[in-house]
């Protein structure tokens, strides 16, 4: 289990460093992103895992793969076949080091989750900083249509 | 302590060096930028669960929305980079005429 996700969240990295062209960098990113939410489900923070997982990757990654195709070359770059040795053998080496230092890490089963108790307290207790969020969020919407807007006056000009 | 607390290090110096050497594409910095926000919002998920310290993780979940309108506006920015200029090339940024 831990040599999955040690090769999933180092290969990630390993291609998001490694490669020049944005296509594979987008790819490295959802695999690394995978992996960390498998991390953050293990280490007890299901709920949190679950939001990386669904809304993250289900939402920003689609963006990034459209900018990536909107942008980057028509051809792009592959890579040599170093990274892969690079990210099995990194793997390999971290899943061992935490295998040796901590023990196998085991799924345990579901009870009273206590992340997300923690959660709710942004309805409680932090509601500035849900009203916060939601205020830059509106904010960065209307930061996003006078970037891109426009027939004539804008960025975006019909071609 | 959680043993995964040492991928979310290797993955944030692993952006981090990204960010310091990938020069060709903007679009491959606001990706190492990306990694860089989503491995600091998984340690801090994890050391709040670490140390039992559930109301910091409401603080998660700010970091990740911010990161989120970083992540619009960057891309925003590069849509209309490469309207006007034709690519995202950084070596053809400081080109003055659009």
């Amino acid at each position: 289990m831990s040599f999955v996700l040690c090769s999933l969240v180092f290969g990630g990295g390993v291609i998001v460093f490694m490669s020049r062209s944005p296509y594979f960098s987008a790819l490295g990113l959802v695999l690394a992103t995978c992996g960390l939410s498998g991390v953050l489900m293990l280490g007890g923070a299901v709920f949190v895992g679950l939001i990386l997982f669904l809304m993250y990757l289900g939402g920003m990654l689609v963006v990034f793969a459209y900018s990536a195709a909107l942008a980057a070359d028509i051809y792009p770059e592959v890579g040599a076949g170093k990274g892969l040795v690079i990210t099995l053998v990194g793997a390999a080496v971290l899943a061992m080091v935490v295998e040796v230092s901590w023990g196998v890490v085991e799924v345990k089963g579901l009870g009273v989750q206590e992340d997300l108790l923690g959660i709710s307290g942004l309805y409680l207790d932090s509601w500035a900083g849900l009203l916060l969020g939601a205020f830059g969020l509106f904010v960065c919407l209307f930061v996003v249509l006078c970037l891109v807007r426009g027939v004539g006056r804008g960025a975006l000009r019909a071609v | 302590m959680s043993p995964f607390i040492i991928l979310v290090i290797f993955s944030s110096i692993l952006a981090t060096l990204g960010l310091a050497l990938n020069r060709s594409h903007l679009l491959s910095a606001l990706l190492c930028l990306e990694l860089l926000l989503i491995s600091s919002f998984a340690g801090v998920a994890l050391w709040a669960n670490m140390t039992s310290n559930f109301p910091l993780l409401p603080a998660s979940l700010l970091l990740i929305t911010f990161s989120a309108c970083e992540a619009s506006a960057g891309l925003g920015l590069l849509v209309s980079i490469s309207r006007t200029h034709g690519s995202d090339l950084i070596r053809s940024l400081n080109l003055l005429q659009c």
